[in-house]
């Protein structure tokens, strides 16, 4: 292999770029145009997640069902939730998609709690939205959980007193301090699922493993919807231009070009690396581009040397995965179709488009076998959280590693493809 | 400079290349005239490196292509029958690609491109991109690509296919200088006029199969005087083939519907026509061709070159 060779291919292929960059101008704007579009739709810049608009149906009117729907309207759950009682157009009103979901609590539910009944809270969602319902269902589960968890702890004192007070005689005081004693116990251990707390929950699971919903990056405040949406995005679009890029190697062999440079003095080796190379080139610039306008964005400095090293490895990825697609597809247009779903399920499966929280289990537990989810997870690490090269040296590692071996079998199956004179 | 040995490829069933041998010397043009589908391309692709033979030999310059094919292609200057050239770059910046693949660099390099494009007569228009030029304009391109390292020996597959008459001579004009210049030329064509006009020698394919070979005086001679007399009419052929059989000396070529092709066997076609004449056959037009590379394709075939 020459590399004064691949340098003259690279050259050549990418002024055939510069001289036809509208197919590259798109893909290099199109995440940077679709986050802006959500940051517009959901509030650029400011320093909230959108919230979520809940109707509350409280038929029971005790005291647990007063404290669920309190649970939503502290301030510490204000920043997410917006909660109006429901009247009788409850329904109504969600499907005009006013409201994300109507939340009821159902007739004799603070009873049921206390004596340990099964209970049922009825969700609605609203089926036009899929992020906003999914968080307060989330939420809401987290507080069924908790009134479960109480509902079960006092079972034990209530059904001490529960004798004295059927016998009519009353409690004696060390009864009583016995149940406050196990009371307190049960606010204090519980008071995390039911309280204030409960709200905030959901954040504090997302701070450990890294930014899941718009809601995660909060807790760092100044969270930014373009921020956060522009890592998977820009993902995808970087796997779109690797792959635009590989199947010009196809296209050349429909256009004659591939067989020409081939009857020279050049191996077929020298020709895939040329187009890996411009492949890379060409992520490299457009990492550069958006690294730019996403520096202009973010709020916080970004780790250079984590963002270098993850980039180099994405790249690594990008070229590794279009050379193997090339090299498997019969021909450019089977090629072209392959890598359009595979880098969709990709993306979608890697939470590249969609928040992970808001995509199914199954997918969910999946998700890391998608080369997009790391992409998109180190990103957001590094823009969104402030993270550094040491919170995304794993990323970098899958990404690196997958990418060589990627390469390799690529590199393989397209240099056999050109030694059998199929490209 | 390049000689075949036995070169045979098939794909699957169907022999494209059966045992085809010839030599090419340096400073000629090797003509390989045959028609569509007849192995030329298939010829060329294994000259070129680019396809393997199932057995045979190629060698340029006493080199075997197989065992130092990269060794081989340094020499050899190859103009595909497409035009392969990249149609967003300019044609100075095709021919710099080019030439710097084959090892050219520098001053070296810019004069090389310099000549390249004039001979062509692109200079005027070296610095627009291809996509503007005419199809004769990216034609003439399309051969200065594979010339631009001067090479020793030269490929060029139908390289004047759809393209105006000035492009044309411009073409064969440079083919011409390149071999005066002592470049071995194997040039493929399925137009008579160009490989009687052009080619020093010529080698006649079909079906994979060479069918013979010489100077256009040698194969002249293989059909020696014999004109090439066609007859078209509404006559049964069955019945006309038997009629012209009769007719001592004269080989019937073809014979199917409304026509009916016989070698006159030395004698003169008037006479010849008046016998036939005068057996009563339906003959509305008659077509007489004096020896000519057709008549031997025909005569070796059973075919005209131009079906």
């Amino acid at each position: 292999m020459s590399a004064r060779q691949v340098l003259l291919l690279v050259r050549k292929d990418l002024r055939r770029r510069l001289r036809s960059p509208l197919s590259t101008i798109l893909v290099l704007v199109f995440p940077l145009v679709l986050a802006g579009i959500l940051a517009m739709a959901f509030g650029a810049g400011e320093t909230k997640a959108p919230k979520v608009r809940l109707l509350i149906d409280d038929r029971d009117g005790g005291l647990v069902g007063s404290l669920v729907a309190q649970a939503f309207t502290r301030p510490e759950a204000a920043q997410y939730f917006e909660v109006e009682k429901a009247g009788p157009d409850a329904l109504e009103r969600l499907e005009k998609g006013e409201f994300s979901a109507l939340l009821r609590l159902p007739l004799g539910l603070t009873d049921g709690v206390l004596e340990g009944r099964a209970m049922e809270l009825v969700l609605v969602r609203n089926p036009a939205q899929s992020i906003l319902p999914e968080v307060a269902e989330q939420i809401t589960q987290v507080l069924a959980d908790g009134l479960s968890a109480a509902s079960y702890s006092l079972r034990g004192p209530l059904d001490e007193l529960r004798p004295l007070l059927n016998a009519g005689k009353g409690p004696s005081d060390p009864s009583v301090a016995a149940a406050a004693v196990t009371v307190n116990r049960w606010i204090t251990r519980s008071g995390k699922y039911v309280f204030p707390p409960a709200i905030t929950l959901k954040p504090v699971q997302l701070e450990k493993s890294g930014a899941e919903t718009a809601g995660s990056s909060t807790g760092s405040g100044g969270v930014s919807v373009f921020l956060f949406v522009l890592p998977g995005l820009a993902v995808f679009s970087l796997f779109t231009l690797g792959d635009m890029v590989m199947r010009d190697l196809l296209g050349e062999g429909t256009r004659g070009t591939l067989r020409r440079v081939l009857a020279g003095p050049v191996t077929p080796g020298t020709v895939v690396a040329a187009k890996a190379a411009t492949a890379a080139a060409v992520a490299v610039v457009g990492l550069l581009v958006l690294a730019a306008i996403a520096g202009l964005v973010a709020r916080h400095g970004v780790d250079l040397a984590g963002f270098a090293l993850l980039s180099l490895a994405l790249v690594a990825a990008v070229t590794g995965l279009a050379s193997t697609i090339y090299g498997l597809a019969r021909n450019e247009r089977q090629g072209s179709t392959i890598g359009s779903v595979l880098y969709m399920i990709l993306a979608f499966a890697g939470g590249s488009f969609l928040p992970l929280d808001s995509l199914p289990p199954a997918m969910r537990a999946v998700s890391p076998a998608s080369l997009f989810y790391w992409g998109t997870r180190g990103y957001q690490v590094l823009l969104v959280q402030g993270g550094g090269l040491g919170d995304v040296l794993l990323h970098t590692g899958i990404l690196a590693g997958s990418g060589a071996a990627l390469l390799a079998v690529g590199g393989m199956l397209l240099r056999r493809r050109v030694l059998r004179g199929e490209a | 400079m390049i000689r075949v040995d036995g070169l045979v490829k098939r794909f699957g069933d169907i022999h494209a290349v059966d045992g085809v041998s010839f030599a090419c010397k340096a400073g000629e043009i090797y003509g390989l005239l045959g028609p569509n589908g007849a192995g030329k391309t298939t010829i060329f692709s294994m000259l070129a490196g680019l396809l393997a033979p199932d057995s045979g030999r190629v060698t340029v310059d006493g080199v075997d292509l197989a065992s130092d094919p990269l060794g081989v292609k340094r020499g050899l200057g190859v103009v595909p029958q497409e035009v392969a050239v990249y149609e967003e770059l300019t044609a100075r910046e095709n021919l710099g690609l080019w030439g710097g693949l084959y090892g050219l660099s520098g001053a070296e390099l810019a004069a090389a491109v310099d000549r390249a494009l004039d001979e062509v007569g692109l200079a005027g228009r070296s610095r627009e991109p291809v996509q503007r030029f005419s199809g004769g304009m990216k034609r003439r391109l399309n051969l200065s690509l594979g010339l631009i390292h001067r090479p020793k020996a030269v490929l060029l597959d139908e390289p004047t296919v759809g393209i105006d008459p000035q492009a044309r001579a411009n073409i064969l004009e440079v083919v011409r200088k390149t071999a005066d210049a002592g470049a071995a030329i194997v040039y493929t064509t399925h137009y008579l006029e160009e490989a009687e006009r052009l080619c020093d020698r010529i080698g006649i394919i079909d079906h994979g199969k060479l069918l013979a070979e010489g100077t256009l005086a040698e194969l002249k001679a293989l059909v020696a005087e014999e004109e090439v007399v066609t007859l078209f009419g509404g006559f049964d052929p069955a019945v006309a083939r038997a009629e012209v059989e009769r007719l001592p000396g004269v080989k019937v070529l073809v014979a199917e519907g409304g026509k009916l092709a016989f070698s006159s066997g030395g004698k003169g076609a008037a006479g010849l026509l008046g016998e036939i004449f005068g057996r009563g056959l339906a003959v509305d037009r008659v077509s007489i061709e004096p020896p000519s590379l057709n008549g031997l394709f025909l005569k070796l075939t059973g075919r005209e070159l131009r079906d």
